[in-house]
């Protein structure tokens, strides 16, 4: 199909969002038109054949769109696994960006928040950005022996989220077939990390806090950060010279350079689930670099997922391959994490049950062995397939409720990045990672 | 006789001008309205109603300075700096305007007074008579220097046009800004941004890719407001 080709070009021009949702919204409801148009000669068309043509117009629009938009509508398709899994990984990765800022527009941001412009402050500052960041863009300077990179946030950022937010409500709801209150749910936490991510500040305090205490994981590596030259829309760090992750894995990886890489990742995310309880809920190739000396290089704490103390209990006991063993355990954690509720239909009681059974056995199993393979092409094979099966599952999307709660969604994700590089990387992980042996 | 009377109120110019400015604004800022006559302006101020005249014609002549004002110190500060020179055009328009909206917000209560009061800022009503043509003359070099590099494409028909388009984009700049409630302007910023991309696009090669950005954050400040 000609719209997924085209999935690569999306940075090149600022896309019209509104446009797109408008085409979306037509596009659907074209597909409705049809679907009640079938209707008319036979009242049995399935509801889901519906689901399936605008899967493709719903990828097709949505990986089109920019901003926050397109960051909402990713996650909640992830959330529903509205998507086929193929699109699903592609659509995970989709990044959200502004237009460059101009250079005249980078000298009034540094003036604004320091008082002088980025020559000034710095030996050599490029004038051009060297990438493009979510929310801005990233410059490379120079101080003393130094190499500094710089992201410089656009103007009016945070605002945009707001308003992006309130465009995508109404098509959100029937696009994705939610009640408002489900949705109010989804969006006020999705809202709430993206405002999070528009201030460069809490980026940089976290960032700070976070690589400092990640340091005792072997083969990983932060930029020391900068307060000095950090504003709310300023962020100075190291620059890390090395290849960008998603680069090194089209041109390749050795094994046992992918091997120590894919184990110390691993560690990071094992040692910030449950040792900081804090964790960089953005694991996307973008956001690690691969050091000359083969080191994993980490950057971007712009979205991090504090994780509450009750929900920690709860949703770390479905890694437990023993809770299967409790029937009574099982149920009283799958009420806290909302799979069930006490007035479901018994029908829909054991209906959801074993569905939600089934769903963390598989994405589970590699913490029931002392080693995984995540290059085990079958496993990602048969998540992908149960992927599509629950998301044609009419009881999960005719249901009243949300089925999850709103604390697991940045750590589904996260995890989903985390397994999704880890295939990439085609390494065999130790689960109880060494830092803890 | 006359003339060095003249002479020694030239010299005492700086501080009687900018003293007489200073209490204007004040009587125009507390009351939303000009003092009631000049006699009534001088006595309160304390001065001779000659001495305002050696320095001012009227009322209007102190507005039209102060506006003119805005405009020279922005572009005071722009030839100030090292690295202006430098810019392409695009980026001195940029520059220009970032530079002319910090010299506004320094003024906002006074210039919001006079938006409020004065006509349509389009036909360019007297007290920005100086300020017009101070920052036509300012963009018209840039727009030459433009022409000279390749980097604005000559169209003989349309170029004679482009003096009146820049001016309507400084109104609907500062119409923006007069309107914005964000944080530090940050969307003023984010339209000088914009609409100037566009414009430069629209004098230069491709349009499309500015029209369309421009078009979508237009909807979405309308949404907002
Ligand atoms: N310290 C750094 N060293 C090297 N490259 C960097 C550094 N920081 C950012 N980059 C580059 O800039 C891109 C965007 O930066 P990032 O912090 O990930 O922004 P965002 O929060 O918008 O995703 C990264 O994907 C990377 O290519
Ligand atoms: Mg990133």
């Amino acid at each position: 199909m000609k719209e997924e080709e085209e999935n690569h070009s999306i940075p090149v021009s600022k896309v019209n969002r509104v446009t797109h949702f408008l085409t979306t919204g037509a596009r659907i409801g074209r597909n409705y038109l049809r679907h009640y148009g079938r209707k008319l000669v036979d009242p049995d068309t399935p509801r889901d054949l519906l689901h399936e043509a605008n899967a493709d117009d719903i990828y097709a629009s949505l990986s089109r769109l920019k901003g926050s938009a397109l960051k909402v509508a990713q996650m909640l398709s992830m959330d529903r696994n509205l998507l086929p899994a193929a699109y699903q990984r592609k659509f995970a990765m989709a990044q959200y960006s502004v237009p460059p800022l101009s250079y005249p527009l980078v000298v009034k941001t540094f003036r604004s928040s320091f008082g002088k412009g980025p020559e000034e402050i710095f030996d050599t500052f490029t004038h051009k950005a060297v990438n493009a960041a979510s929310m801005g863009q990233v410059h490379k300077a120079t101080l003393g022996k130094r190499t500094l990179a710089v992201k410089i946030q656009y103007p009016g950022v945070a605002d945009s989220v707001k308003s992006d937010l309130a465009m995508v409500r109404p098509i959100a709801l029937s696009m994705f077939h939610l009640s408002p209150t489900e949705y109010d749910q989804f969006i006020s936490e999705v809202e709430a990390r993206m405002l999070e991510e528009t201030d460069y500040q809490l980026e940089l305090r976290r960032s700070i806090a976070l690589s400092e205490k990640s340091k005792v994981i072997p083969h990983v590596v932060f930029p020391k950060y900068y307060p000095e030259y950090s504003s709310s829309r300023i962020l100075t760090m190291d620059w890390l010279e090395g290849e960008p992750l998603g680069e090194a894995l089209k041109s390749g990886i050795p094994s046992d350079q992918a091997q120590v890489l894919g184990q110390a990742m691993w560690n990071f995310y094992h040692f910030q689930m449950h040792q900081l309880r804090a964790v960089h809920a953005d694991p996307h190739p973008g956001n690690f670099i691969l050091m000359p000396d083969g080191k994993l290089g980490i950057i971007d704490f712009g979205c991090v997922k504090e994780i509450p103390d009750a929900f920690y209990s709860s949703y770390f006991q479905l890694h437990d391959p023993s809770l299967f063993d409790d029937e009574q355990r099982k149920i009283r954690v799958f009420s806290e994490l909302g799979f069930i509720y006490p007035d479901d239909s018994p029908k829909d009681r054991a209906f959801f049950i074993d569905l939600f059974t089934q769903l963390v056995a598989l994405l589970g199993r590699p913490f029931r062995f002392e080693s995984f393979d995540f290059a085990d092409d079958r496993y990602f094979a048969t998540l992908y397939d149960f992927g599509e099966k629950v998301a044609n599952l009419k009881e999960l999307r005719r249901s009243k409720r949300p089925r999850g709660v709103r604390d697991a969604i940045y750590l589904n994700r996260t995890y989903f990045g985390l397994y999704t590089i880890l295939h990439d990387l085609k390494v065999r992980v130790r689960i109880k990672p060494s830092y803890e042996a | 006789m006359e003339t060095t009377r003249k002479s020694t109120t030239k010299k005492a110019t700086p501080s009687a001008r900018k003293k007489i400015v200073r209490a204007y604004k004040d009587v125009l800022l507390k009351t939303g309205k000009p003092p009631a006559s000049v006699y009534s302006f001088c006595l309160d101020l304390g001065i001779e109603e000659e001495e305002f005249y050696s320095e001012f014609g009227s009322f209007a002549g102190i507005e039209r300075e102060i506006w003119k004002e805005i405009m020279n110190g922005t572009i005071r500060r722009l030839s100030a700096d090292k690295a202006f020179q430098g810019f392409t055009a695009r980026e001195k328009m940029l520059a220009l305007c970032y530079t002319l909206i910090e010299e506004l917000t320094r003024e906002r209560s006074f210039v919001l007074v006079q938006l409020e009061r004065g006509g349509k800022l389009e036909l360019a009503p007297p007290f920005l008579r100086d300020f017009r043509e101070a920052y036509l003359s300012f963009t018209e070099k840039i727009l030459q220097e433009g022409q000279e590099t390749g980097e604005i494409a000559r169209r003989p028909y349309l170029e004679r046009g482009y003096s009146r388009l820049f001016w309507l984009h400084l109104v609907s700049l500062i119409m923006f800004w007069k309107s914005d409630d964000s944080p530090a302007f940050a969307r003023t910023d984010a339209y000088v941004e914009k609409s100037v991309q566009l414009a430069f696009d629209l004098i230069g090669k491709g349009i499309v890719d500015s029209a369309v950005d421009l078009a979508r954050f237009m909807f979405q400040s309308r949404r907002q407001v």
